[in-house]
């Protein structure tokens, strides 16, 4: 049988626990060469307008749990300006006003595909897991104060995920929306077991913090590298919210991946901000280092006052990698077969006789 | 308007549905988007790695396509156990059908440009088959003599009886002579299509024999060695190819006109540390056709666009080298099957819902 998850059977199994060990395996796997990563790829049709479709797809695999997940998304983009700002958003096309985002995982011995999984919650965990794998190998291993900047949807999964790898003393939480902040607090607070207390200001609550996380959708820095202290380790979802002073004042620099360059078909004719690549100049090139580099113990925190970075997608060298679905989609693929949650479907209809 | 559905469809769906004259006029059309610089292919890729058998490996492919004049876009995905055995002293790239019931996975998902739903799912192994016939049979068409009878053919495999079903549907074929490594496939391939498309299916003793005096040499093989050589050259004959390395570089020099399926041919190769690629080894695969440079060559959509002449004399000849599949084919012969399918009501139909999410990914 082959098992058909939707988020919300992703979020009933989902054990951050195992998903943030089977994270932290993929990307040691990836550094050593054992494990296979294929870099995303878009595929675009412009619809005018500066709409465009925009089917994406990336794939890895994972010889280490036997499976390999090719992740798909099929789109509708939209890129205008707004307040002299170029922005990108996705539309809700599909029927119901919904999206369309699938990872298919594959058994290597079997060739089957075991489940097809929306990708929305799945997604929200390999970011936040992998940050946590990020501030398990970066931060001071005393760490005990969060600051987080974003009280939305990526930055709940931040919180907790962060909370399994280090013994988190409280968490001050600044988000333009103070509303928005205070309810996010009042949720969080009880299931992470500490006090998470709404902030001011983004430099209130990076003050005296040990961890420093960025989760929030802005299009601006939310935080100036100034204000960061030495010993603090920094966890950043995305690419514009970090500053260039940020990235200086880092003595490491860590990403997913050195070379998940994005290849665009046709070449050139994507959105703009999409194909959009920020190569890092030399100084900021040297102190980077990937995820499985670090958890090799080849490269990470060299003394307490180091500041630390790890960033999702800030230097415009580091997409989301097909071996992170690869894992976390095994996590959740396994732990939905040992609780009997997903709709079956017939293997059979997805193998053939004849021969391809 | 009742519920959307996703169709989840079969082998014997798309071969009931969809006939090769209906893929061939579809996909000409098709390539028209492509050579307008309107039609999306996304390079293949495939990612290996080691698996439990000794001497194979794990590979998962994927290629993707949009056509926009169709309304579809298309990933075909293949996940395969393959392995590189030598058979009749050429070396040939197999799958092995490890799935359940010794099955192959392979795998296409139709989706919608207006809406980007995914409109169907289904195995690929037949339309994959349709699809290849389809694009060498709309060459033969531009590119073959309009007298055209006579085909000889190497390879007596799967491809081999698409590739007649298509030759079939563009030119008057009466006799074919056939050739393959194992004497008894090419006895089975004769009788069985002989049988299918009534015409005199005959088995050769050797290649030469097959291909001699033939106006339309067919090779469909799993080869990474070359199986057609230059000294088998005969004025006026079109030499047709669905894989790279089939014909020797000095055989396709040979041809006053050569037509390739996509510029776009090199396929991205992720490999586990440690790993060799016999396909892509020195001599082997892709390797073979390297002091051809297929940037210069024009392509099937430039030739249905009028952009190159086809054949031009009764004496040229002219030679068809399908160098890669693309997703694209899979959007278009998709886009076919799709609203054959939805007249028919045929297949599973699955709510769509179960495949769109109203989480922001």
């Amino acid at each position: 049988m082959t098992l058909l998850l939707d988020n919300a059977d992703v979020l009933r199994v989902l054990d951050l626990d195992a998903c943030i060990t089977a994270l932290e395996e993929a990307f040691g796997d990836l550094a050593s060469g054992r494990a296979t990563n294929r870099p995303r790829s878009h595929s675009y049709t412009p619809l005018g307008e500066g709409r465009h479709y925009l089917f994406k797809s990336m794939d890895g695999s994972l010889p280490r749990h036997g499976v390999h997940a090719l992740r798909l998304s099929s789109d509708h983009t939209h890129e205008f300006t707004r307040d002299g700002r170029r922005r990108r958003e996705k539309i809700a096309s599909a029927p119901g006003g919904r999206y369309v985002g699938l990872v298919l995982l594959f058994d290597i011995e079997t060739l089957v595909p075991l489940a097809i999984i929306q990708d929305g919650e799945l997604q929200r965990a390999r970011v936040g897991c992998t940050s946590a794998v990020a501030a398990r190998h970066l931060a001071r291993t005393d760490a005990r104060r969060v600051a987080l900047v974003g009280s939305g949807w990526q930055a709940e999964m931040q919180l907790r995920a962060l909370a399994r790898v280090r013994d988190l003393a409280d968490v001050r939480v600044y988000s333009t929306d103070p509303t928005h902040a205070e309810r996010f607090c009042a949720r969080l607070a009880p299931e992470v077991g500490i006090p998470v207390a709404p902030a001011r200001t983004a430099r209130e609550t990076v003050a005296d913090a040990d961890i420093v996380v960025l989760a929030t959708n802005s299009h601006d820095p939310v935080i100036a590298g100034a204000w960061l202290e030495p010993g603090q380790h920094v966890n950043s979802v995305q690419s514009h919210e970090i500053d260039d002073a940020t990235l200086d004042r880092a003595a490491l620099i860590a990403v997913r991946s050195r070379d998940a360059a994005t290849f665009h078909f046709p070449p050139g004719q994507g959105p703009v901000e999409a194909t959009e690549v920020r190569d890092p100049p030399a100084d900021l090139r040297r102190k980077m280092a990937e995820l499985g580099e670090v958890i090799a113990g080849r490269a990470g925190r060299r003394s307490p006052e180091d500041i630390t970075l790890f960033t999702g997608g800030g230097l415009g060298v580091s997409s989301g990698l097909g071996i992170q679905f690869a894992a976390a989609g095994y996590a959740v693929y396994r732990a939905a077969r040992d609780a009997g949650v997903g709709r079956e479907l017939p293997t059979e209809w997805f193998t053939e006789t004849a021969k391809p | 308007m009742g519920v959307p559905v996703t169709y989840v469809l079969s082998n014997e769906d798309v071969a009931r549905l969809v006939t090769m004259p209906e893929c061939i006029e579809t996909l000409e059309t098709a390539y028209r988007d492509l050579a307008d610089g309107r039609g999306t292919d996304r390079r293949r890729s495939d990612s290996f790695v080691p698996t439990a058998r000794p001497g194979a490996l794990y590979s998962l492919k994927s290629m993707d396509g949009i056509v926009p004049s169709l309304g579809v876009g298309a990933v075909r995905i293949n996940s395969d156990i393959v392995h590189w055995p030598t058979r009749g002293g050429a070396a040939r790239r197999e799958k092995i059908p490890t799935a359940p019931g010794a099955r192959w996975v392979g795998l296409v998902l139709l989706f919608s440009v207006e809406t980007g739903e995914p409109l169907a799912i289904f195995p690929d192994g037949v339309l994959q088959r349709m699809r290849v016939g389809a694009t060498n049979g709309i060459a033969a068409r531009h590119l073959a003599r309009a007298d055209a009878h006579e085909i000889g053919l190497i390879g007596t495999g799967w491809q081999a009886g698409g590739q007649l079903m298509a030759m079939g549907a563009v030119r008057d074929i009466r006799r074919v002579r056939c050739w393959s490594t194992t004497a008894e496939h090419v006895r089975a391939f004769a009788g069985e299509w002989s049988a299918t498309l009534g015409i005199e299916i005959l088995p050769a003793a050797t290649p030469e024999e097959a291909v001699r005096g033939a106006d339309i040499v067919v090779c469909a093989t799993s080869s990474i060695d070359h199986v057609f050589f230059a000294r088998w050259v005969e004025p006026g004959v079109h030499l047709s190819s669905i894989k790279r390395p089939e014909i020797e570089p000095a055989a396709i020099r040979r041809a006053d006109r050569v037509v390739i399926h996509s510029r776009n041919d090199a396929p991205t190769h992720v490999v586990a540390r440690g790993v060799e690629l016999p396909e892509t080894t020195a001599g082997k695969g892709w390797r073979l056709l390297e002091e051809i440079d297929f940037a210069t060559l024009p392509t099937l959509p430039d030739l249905i666009a009028g952009r190159v002449p086809g054949r031009e004399a009764p004496e040229q000849v002219t030679c068809f080298l399908n160098n890669i599949g693309m997703g694209f084919q899979f959007a278009a012969a998709g886009a076919l099957l799709y609203q054959k399918a939805k007249a028919a009501g045929a297949g599973h139909e699955l709510p769509t819902e179960w495949f769109t999410q109203d989480v922001h990914p």
